[in-house]
């Protein structure tokens, strides 16, 4: 029987304080995202934008287009994309939203139907009274009508996130305009001793962002078109919706692909589409097995590889302090940060200052 | 050797970058001068205006260290001003001085392309300026401006074919046992 071969003291070392290294960053950053997540959400999203069309204003770059000009053109293309997108699709978006708030009482008929054996497990263990307010409140969102905002402070509500995506677009545009020169004078500030290992550092970090990023984004839209095309030849209600919402929750692996193709799932058990829940079901399945084998290797490669539980733990910690968007940010972040720490150690132990 | 470059007005670019605005027009004298850079040789001239803005420029003080034998390294730099001591470090033998580099002169680029550790260390003889290209210039380089990347990579695989030519020769002597002296 042969002996185990027991990893060298150094090795064991290296691993702790690289173990160490990850959970100091981790609290660092976490308790930063805490204290101060209205400041940093509009820096860190127009640091990902900036590096999600970076390409696009190189490209122009090298036809001679002044940055400063490519970073207005590139941002006021995107915006006046967005806005078209929006004026133009909103009576189709608010047409399905009535649509689904005048089926949803049926919807729910049916779902109490089939659920009746659950609802009377649920009857047993929760009081009644509890019961029907769960269900009238259920009621009441899903067929509440008229302007999203029920009221004025509803409006004001929304203003927050107006003034961070205008903050977002402004980070963005100096950071596609000036990037460079901000770095290069930033790296100024960093002693001879540091700066080429900070300027490894940064490079590497950044390369690694924008892989992802942009890797990530692709495979999203790819999903999402897939899936909303599938979804429309199986005559499922408000495909295109359930597809975006599919691309988007595509972001967070694991979780995602499975809360992705749930509401066609659901609208399917309810009666809302001909074709049977199990078909669309295999559907979907058959996406995923295809995203999964060809797709993501293709657009993202292996960058991310995060246990499932960090998944897990990172999607309800961004819940926690970013809702919907939170959740979305959370697993990259997380994913960023090991590689952020991977990499210092790595620069740390190469220049010998570890 | 080159001629330094006239210095100009000591402005922290952070500041006249996204402050002041005032433009102390560095990049149009730096790419004058590194049209005479060896290295840099039929590269465009609106290219080296480009370079000269990719390029970081870092000050030495004289015996300060730019690298040590061993570091990983990640790009080159080019002789402005001064002069660099390139030495090995010999366990045995201590330090041995391989050469002195002279403004206009580059080292350190095998690193800018297998990344690996420094091969020797270099150290500021007296005080200099010294521009470093590191991988992630080149890699924006390559992206922006493709003409001078190429340029810019055929120099320095020149360069590089030039040194291997130099140290085979030199190792031919050696077995021969007519080494010329310290290297």
């Amino acid at each position: 029987m042969e002996t185990p071969i027991r990893k060298p003291l150094s090795a064991r070392g290296d691993r702790l304080l690289l173990s160490f290294w990850i959970v100091l960053v981790a609290s660092i950053s976490v308790f930063l995202l805490v204290s101060a997540w209205m400041l940093l959400a509009p820096l860190v999203l127009g640091y990902l934008l900036a590096i999600l069309l970076s390409p696009v204003a190189e490209a122009m770059d090298r036809r001679r287009v002044p940055r400063t000009m490519g970073a207005f053109l590139v941002l006021g293309s995107l915006a006046t994309a967005i806005a078209m997108v929006v004026v133009m699709a909103s009576p189709a978006i608010f047409h399905q939203i009535q649509d689904f708030r005048d089926h949803s009482p049926e919807y729910l008929r049916s779902a109490e139907e089939k659920l009746s054996g659950l609802m009377v497990l649920l009857g047993r263990l929760v009081p009644a009274q509890e019961l029907d307010r769960a269900r009238e409140l259920a009621v009441r969102r899903l067929t509440s009508h008229g302007s999203p905002f029920d009221s004025l402070h509803d409006l004001l509500d929304v203003l927050p996130l107006l003034e961070n995506a205008v903050l977002t677009l402004v980070v963005a545009f100096f950071l596609l305009a000036r990037g460079s020169e901000i770095r290069r004078a930033f790296m100024l500030l960093v002693p001879n001793r540091y700066f080429e290992m900070m300027l490894r550092l940064l490079y590497r970090v950044q390369r690694q962002t924008a892989d992802y990023l942009r890797g990530q984004c692709l495979d999203s839209i790819v999903n999402g078109i897939l899936i909303a095309i599938a979804l429309t030849v199986l005559r499922v209600p408000y495909a295109p919706f359930l597809g975006a919402f599919a691309g988007f929750a595509n972001a967070v692996p694991f979780l995602g692909p499975l809360v992705g193709g749930l509401p066609a799932i659901a609208l399917a058990l309810v009666g809302a589409s001909a074709t049977p829940w199990w078909v669309i079901l295999a559907v979907l399945g058959s996406i995923h097995m295809l995203d999964n084998l060809v797709i993501y290797p293709a657009t993202v490669g292996g960058s991310l590889r995060l246990p499932a539980w960090v998944v897990i733990l990172g999607v309800a910690l961004g819940n926690h302090l970013g809702g919907v968007l939170g959740m979305l940010v959370a697993v990259p972040a997380i994913g960023l940060a090991r590689g952020f720490v991977l990499e210092l150690h790595e620069n740390l132990r190469g220049f010998r200052i570890l | 050797m080159l001629a330094p470059e006239p210095s100009g007005e000591q402005v922290h670019p952070l500041w006249t970058d996204l402050v002041s605005r005032i433009r102390v027009g560095r990049p149009d004298r730096m790419s004058e001068w590194l049209r005479r850079v060896p290295l840099l040789e039929g590269t465009h001239r609106r290219h080296l205006s480009h370079l000269a803005r990719i390029l970081h420029r870092r000050r030495y003080e004289a015996g300060e260290v730019v690298f040590r034998q061993g570091d990983v390294g990640s790009g080159m730099y080019i002789v402005q001003t001064g002069r660099i001591r390139i030495v090995a470090e010999d366990p045995v033998r201590g330090e041995i001085q391989l050469s002195i580099l002279d403004a206009g002169q580059c080292f350190g680029e095998m690193s800018l392309f297998d990344h690996g550790p420094r091969s020797a260390s270099a150290i500021a003889h007296e005080d200099s300026v010294l521009f470093g290209l590191f991988e992630g210039d080149l890699d924006q380089l390559e992206r922006t401006r493709p003409q001078a990347a190429v340029r810019l990579l055929h120099n320095l695989s020149l360069s590089v074919s030039l040194r291997l030519r130099h140290t085979n020769e030199r190792l031919r002597d050696i077995e021969e046992g007519s080494a010329r002296g310290p290297y």
